[in-house]
């Protein structure tokens, strides 16, 4: 997790709010934008079997497309995406009315620093490396930022 | 003192008539019109003191006839040098007809006077005035065109100067004399003033000569003041030019200084002008292309325009041909053999300058390919290994459901390999960051043992029985300012490396000091140590050192080279001692954080 730079809320509280929320009526759904295929497939296997259901979009176009259709708890966003850049892919996310709320943690394997602040300038709540990142890793980051967030 | 006075005459005389031979050969050599006009413009006087020579040895044999024939000679030769003058600063129409209407009026004048043969005649007020006329009207052809040449020698090379202030220098004797000759009356016949007059006659000659063909030990001397300025001139241009633009920009300049041209500039082999002065680059292009090529330097008449000629020096660059051409103007004095040996001398520096920038350049663009590629071909790795690691963690996490024993046991080994691939890709990364300028630090407060704690962590699956691991720790904390997570991958890589060269066990020892404001991490091997020979290359980019005993162990040759480079970003450095079979040391020093 060497470059794991943007804050992520304290894991307790978190914690905390997702055993407190009231009722879990259906799982949490991730959009995972991502066009390598194995590597996206590898995360889904972890996250779905953690509980979570779990859409994949192969590029930036599609994966807008696919939040527009079903705006999920949270985006797991690459970079280096075919067709739309991952970066566009999240200032259109934010500049969107009903998915500029949804947080989205950009998982790439460019981690330069201009890079790095530029997600965070752009509003990712996290940065991850992805060849640092084993899925479980992921699950656990994906499971404190929702349960940081208001349940729904 | 009459024989002495006698034989200096006949010694002027002589050498003046030496000097218009000269001058001749000089213009027979060269074929220029510039200095035609002077071979004219001297020889004329050689003739006048030949002629003169000729009326003393035979006694006038031409009578009167002689004598108006020397002064008409006399006339001529002031207009040869305003012919001289009006090859670089063009004189205009009128200029010249008021000069030859004031040379024939006083040639006229001297005929119609009828002179006196002896020189204590008393002469009349017309007479006078003839004189007077006829010493003006010869002053004012020879004294114009060097009161202009000592003006323009102001801004001009030295050798430039020194040879026009000779020049000068050579004819105001021969004014002088010629003042004294005219208006001294009878104090001209005093045997001091004669002999006086002879010998800056005399004088006169040598400074004449030294003006349009200077000896070598003459422009070395003139050119020694300039000397200096200029070799520093052509180190910056061999060593410090960063460009081929600037660098011919440079050259361009000194070349202009060191003929005093007007103009000049360098093509290219390929035709195109890397810099020009004086002249736009659109028309030195056109003249470039009118020129042509030449095998070697040499002065190239340019038929139209204001300029009279160019020196054209052939570049011989490593992609073909290119040129250095200089323009003269009409301030520019004689384009001589001396300047075209100096070009030709300078051309070879400019050559050699260009053809480096050429290779600084190609080197610099391999480099940064080279940086480009270590960038993405790292990116590129870290998909795969991101697909690798991934799977082997939920393999290892029961993820993925149960393995074989057999598995089981190999899991760790993969599980390590993979965790070392990934570590080396960031090696890769981080010294691709390192060379293009973008690895930033981020420097904060931490314990040096607690970092070194971490890194054994890492190393930890290969430090197995056979390579115990002794940390000798302190009970103080070890307060440093560093960037965390690099100082741990320095030191992790100071671990793994003392493991790898390790190959037949033996403790690895961890301990620490401080030295002098820095904290030390000291890493000791029994391994298979470094010839001493080798050390320079330790740290050097990709620099591995192979040897039988170390043939078989992997490695990118990256991992020293980025450990110093960080710790040198930090302030502090990385040493290593060593004895071959004995095993190695290597020292981490990184900046004490302050209390």
């Amino acid at each position: 997790m060497n470059e794991f730079v943007a804050s992520l809320p304290a894991a307790e509280p978190a914690l905390l709010a997702w055993w407190a929320a009231p009722s879990v009526k259906r799982k949490p759904l991730l959009v995972m934008i991502e066009d390598d295929v194995a590597i996206a497939e590898m995360y889904r296997l972890q996250l779905r079997a953690d509980g979570y259901d779990v859409e994949m979009a192969a590029d930036g176009k599609r994966g807008l497309a696919l939040l527009r259709r079903r705006p999920a708890d949270l985006v797991l966003l690459d970079i280096r995406l075919p067709e739309l850049h991952g970066f566009q892919v999240l200032e259109q996310i934010r500049a969107d009315a009903t998915l500029g709320g949804i947080p989205v943690v950009v998982l790439s394997n460019f981690g330069d620093p201009g890079l790095i602040a530029q997600g965070r300038r752009l509003g990712a709540r996290a940065y991850l490396i992805k060849s640092d990142t084993t899925p479980a890793q992921l699950s656990a980051v994906v499971r404190r930022m929702l349960g940081a967030e208001p349940a729904d | 003192m009459s024989g002495l006075l006698l034989f200096l005459q006949y010694a002027v005389n002589l050498a003046f008539v030496i000097l218009g031979l000269l001058t001749l050969r000089d213009w027979l050599v060269h074929r220029e019109r510039s200095r035609g006009y002077l071979a004219l413009a001297i020889g004329l006087l050689a003739i006048t003191a030949l002629i003169g020579q000729v009326q003393t040895f035979f006694g006038n044999p031409f009578g009167e006839a002689g004598t108006d024939v020397d002064a008409l000679v006399f006339l001529a030769s002031a207009y040869a040098m305003l012919l001289f003058r009006s090859s670089f600063i063009p004189l205009s129409r009128r200029g010249h007809l008021l000069a030859l209407g004031g040379l024939a009026l006083a040639g006229a004048l001297f005929i119609g006077a009828n002179l006196p043969q002896r020189p204590e005649a008393q002469l009349s007020v017309f007479q006078q005035a003839v004189v007077i006329v006829f010493v003006l009207a010869w002053a004012a052809c020879v004294g114009e065109p060097l009161f202009r040449f000592l003006q323009a020698s102001q801004s001009r090379p030295a050798v430039q100067r020194a040879r026009l202030r000779s020049l000068a220098a050579g004819y105001l004797s021969i004014f002088l004399i010629l003042l004294v000759a005219a208006f001294g009356g009878s104090l001209a016949t005093h045997p001091y003033v004669v002999l006086a007059i002879d010998l800056a006659a005399l004088a006169s000659v040598p400074l004449i000569y030294a003006s349009f063909a200077p000896p070598s030990w003459l422009r070395r001397l003139w050119r020694e003041p300039e000397e200096s300025a200029f070799a520093a001139a052509v180190k910056e241009l061999l060593l410090f030019s960063p460009t081929r633009e600037r660098l011919a920009e440079r050259a361009v300049e000194w070349a202009l200084r060191l003929v005093g041209a007007d103009a000049a500039f360098i093509a290219d082999a390929d035709g195109e002008v890397l810099a020009a002065r004086g002249m736009d680059a659109g028309a030195a292009r056109r003249l470039q292309a009118r020129l042509g090529a030449f095998g070697e330097e040499q002065v190239v008449p340019v038929p139209d325009g204001p300029i009279q000629s160019a020196i054209v020096v052939p570049l011989t660059l490593a992609d073909g041909n290119g040129a250095l051409v200089v323009l003269s103007g009409p301030f520019t004095p004689i384009f001589g053999t001396d300047e075209v040996t100096r070009l030709g001398q300078y051309g070879t520096n400019i050559t050699a300058g260009l053809d480096r920038a050429v290779l600084t350049e190609r080197i610099a663009a391999l480099e940064r390919t080279k940086t480009e590629f270590l960038n993405l071909a790292s990116h590129e790795l870290r998909g795969p290994i991101t697909v690798l690691r991934g799977y082997l963690s939920m393999l290892q996490g029961g993820m993925l459901g149960s393995v074989s024993p057999e598995f089981g046991e190999v899991l760790p080994v993969l599980t390590a390999k993979s965790d070392e691939m990934n570590s080396l890709i960031e090696q890769m990364i981080e010294a691709a960051r390192l060379e293009e300028g973008r690895l930033e630090l981020s420097p904060v407060r931490a314990d040096l043992r607690d970092i070194a704690l971490r890194a054994l962590e890492t190393v930890k699956p290969f430090a197995t029985s056979s390579h115990p691991v002794l940390f000798e720790g302190q009970e103080k904390e070890i307060p440093v300012l560093v960037d965390r997570r690099r100082i741990e991958t320095v030191v992790s890589n100071l671990l793994s490396n003392a493991i790898k060269y390790s190959p037949d066990g033996g403790e690895v020892r961890i301990s620490f000091g401080q030295d002098n404001g820095f904290a030390l991490l000291k890493v000791t091997d029994r391994g298979v140590g470094i010839d001493p020979k080798s050390m320079e290359k330790l740290f050097t980019r990709f620099g591995r050192i192979v040897t039988p005993s170390t043939r078989h162990i992997s490695g990118t040759g990256l991992g020293l080279y980025l450990s110093r480079e960080l710790a040198r970003r930090h302030g502090g450095d990385i040493t290593a001692e060593s004895a071959p079979g004995k095993g190695s040391t290597f020292v981490l020093t990184v900046p004490v954080a302050d209390e």
